[in-house]
């Protein structure tokens, strides 16, 4: 008979097709895998498992008589920036924080904003800030060199293309010019403004003090303590325009975090701040239908070695949240029975079958300690002393995707090449720095579009993907590295808790998709230690290596029950 | 001492304003000589970096590596953006 062990993770979907012969061992014929469709357990997910099925058995030239499932539980992951739902009253502060590589001269200044073509009319007797728009460098220059000659007092300059050093250099070099301000067009003629370009490498200090940018906008003291959020929304930017606009009344309103309900019926904010409770103490999850079984919860990680970095992401106040829920609708089951003629039938839970899948490990014999760190979640099973404690901790893999993508800012695809594969910085189209601090020479230039910036890398096909996030392939490393001991690490910990500690010395072997990443398995070693573990990765049937752990063992387990 | 620059090889005031101006806007430093290929200014400049008409458009060229152009655009300004920062090892500010 021929059946099919089908593993549906959060992630990957895969399919280990097994010959069952009454008194022999099972004959393995194949692992296919492939990307899960759907959530997991869902009728969308089934699509995935008949495409694998159906790849699978024309290989083999028959179809399975008996397709072989683990009893599922859903896993839910997602990642939310609560800042981005903030809304803040900037004290009747306009502010606009340019992009601009190369501004010019130094410093701040106030004055009333005018058009550069107003500077043909008498001068004001005021500081001025003139905005520049689609003009000339030269004939800017020269305009502004006239007008000053003539008397106006032209304190900072604005500038809507990239010409801020041209103009700088005609004009005053000390001057502070602010250019590549993309809507310069929009800003207020008449209006008072504050300008201030930092030296480079360094942030504004004055428009980022609310006292020193009140006295700058002119504001009473009663507008200078609203001006607060301006102030800190131009903390860690170069450049800084500051508009001084009518007073508002209008109140700060700070998004709410999500709220937890633990079984005793106390609730638990999910916050950067807030811990998540133990293992299976979270039955509910504001804006999640569903009873669950555990919720895990995560911010962004600390980069505690550059502080202007740290403040950003700790102002974004970002929490990846994962929810491990109770059984879902069957979806499953009922369209794979409908497309086949298998019959389809639940064989175990996910952790019995990761066992007997892990135990194939050559060398391993029976796997006492078996840590599956999937998609969704990191499931350890521990059979000792003819006790057997099986728990699954929401959150895994697919969690720290999550966190990548919040870092880099990019899809979730690209956060899971990411989040695997190492990453480089082009020095120049010939050398690539990499996250030890080593150079590679090209043999070929990297392409234009790299130079530069934070690549992730593919070592055998040397590919560059480029990267908008202006991390040091240094840091990034470290925050990547952070996000796996944060979650799975974390979660292995909250898993161990659950099941009363692991005795020390015994043999754990590491499964699933995780364990494929040397950075997880050194970081859930290190989160070890103490307990003195032979931690070895899982080779399932002496060749898949540690992923197909559940779907081999659910064929072995149909195989022992049959 | 020859200055640390880019070599442009050109002779047409327009196009030479436009790069240098990219040039003077990024702070990198830039030398003109008479025309010839980008791969040639290349191999004179000290960064190893040369610019020059390439047909109808501009080109970057790179003093070693394979022997055809790093980059190609029509713009003799954005083109000039463009060497300058690879010479000054900044982002090109293309969104990846």
């Amino acid at each position: 008979m021929l059946v099919a062990g089908v593993d549906v993770g959060n992630a990957t979907t895969e399919v280990a097709l097994a010959r069952l012969i009454p008194g022999r061992e099972p004959e393995h014929l194949s692992v296919t895998r492939g990307a899960t469709t759907g959530a997991k357990g869902t009728a969308e997910s089934a699509q995935g498992v008949l495409d694998l099925i159906d790849r699978a058995s024309r290989r083999l030239g028959e179809q399975p008589h008996r397709i072989l499932l683990a009893d599922l539980h859903p896993v839910e992951t997602g990642l939310r920036e609560l800042s981005s739902d903030d809304t803040q009253d900037l004290g009747g502060v306009g502010i606009a924080r340019p992009v601009s590589a190369t501004p010019s001269g130094i410093g701040a200044a106030a004055g009333q904003l005018i058009d550069v073509e107003d500077l043909t009319a008498e001068p004001l007797g005021i500081p001025v800030i003139p905005i520049v728009g689609a003009l000339d460098f030269d004939d800017a220059a020269a305009r502004l060199n006239a007008a000053r000659d003539r008397g106006w007092r032209i304190v900072a300059l604005i500038v809507a293309g990239d010409d801020g050093v041209l103009i700088g250099n005609r004009v005053d070099r000390a001057l502070p010019i602010i250019d590549e301000v993309s809507d310069a067009g929009t800003l207020p003629r008449g209006a008072w403004a504050a300008v201030e370009v930092a030296p480079l490498g360094a942030a504004v200090q004055q428009l980022a003090d609310p006292l020193r940018l009140a006295v700058l906008l002119s504001l009473d003291p009663e507008r200078a303590r609203g001006a607060r959020n301006a102030a800190r929304a131009l903390v860690g930017h170069r450049a800084g325009i500051a508009v001084r606009r009518e007073a508002s009344g209008g109140g700060s309103t700070r998004e709410q975090a999500r709220m937890a309900t633990l079984r005793d019926g106390t609730q638990v904010s999910i916050d950067i701040a807030t811990t998540p409770p133990p293992l299976g103490h979270v039955c509910s999850v504001d804006d999640v239908d569903a009873r669950l079984l555990d919720a895990f919860w995560a911010p962004l990680p600390r980069a505690d070695d550059n502080a202007a970095l740290a403040l950003q992401l700790q102002r974004r106040r970002a929490v990846g949240l994962a929810v491990l829920a109770e059984r879902g609708d069957a979806g499953l089951e009922r369209v794979l029975s409908e497309h086949t003629a298998a019959d389809v039938i639940v064989v175990a839970a996910e952790t019995t079958a990761a066992v007997a899948g892990a135990s194939t490990t050559p060398g391993a014999g029976h796997a006492p300690i078996v840590i599956d760190m999937g998609g969704g979640t990191v499931d350890l099973h521990v059979e000792l002393d003819g006790r057997t404690r099986a728990v699954a901790a929401a959150g895994a893999g697919v969690l720290v995707d999550s966190i990548c993508g919040a870092l880099l800012g990019i899809d979730p695809l690209r956060a899971e090449r990411a989040k695997q594969l190492p990453s480089v910085h082009v020095e120049t189209p010939f050398i690539l720095r990499h996250e030890d601090g080593g150079r590679t020479f090209l043999p070929h230039p990297a392409p234009p579009h790299t130079v530069a910036h934070l690549c992730v890398t593919e070592r055998r096909e040397g590919s560059l993907d480029p990267l908008s996030a202006d991390l040091a392939p240094e840091l990034w490393g470290r925050l990547r590295r952070a996000a796996k001991r944060d979650v799975i690490a974390g979660n292995l910990r909250r898993a161990i808790e659950a099941v009363g500690g692991l005795p020390q010395g015994e043999l754990a072997i590491l499964v699933g998709g995780c364990a494929e990443d040397a950075e997880v398995v050194d970081e859930v070693s290190l989160a070890l230690a103490d307990l003195d573990l032979a931690i070895a990765r899982g080779d399932v049937l002496g060749q898949h290596g540690p992923r197909a752990a559940v779907a081999v063992g659910l064929v072995l387990l149909h195989a022992r029950g049959a | 001492m020859t200055p640390p620059a880019v070599i442009l090889a050109a002779d047409d005031p327009a196009a030479i304003r436009a790069v240098a101006a990219a040039f003077e806007e990024e702070g990198v430093p830039l030398s003109v000589v008479p025309p010839n290929t980008a791969r040639a200014a290349a191999l004179l400049s000290p960064l190893g970096i040369g610019v020059a008409p390439h047909g109808d458009e501009f080109a970057i060229a790179l003093s070693t590596g394979p022997d055809v152009p790093y980059v190609v655009g029509d713009d003799p300004r954005q083109v000039g953006h463009i060497a300058a920062r690879i010479a000054a090892r900044r982002p090109l500010g293309v969104a990846p």
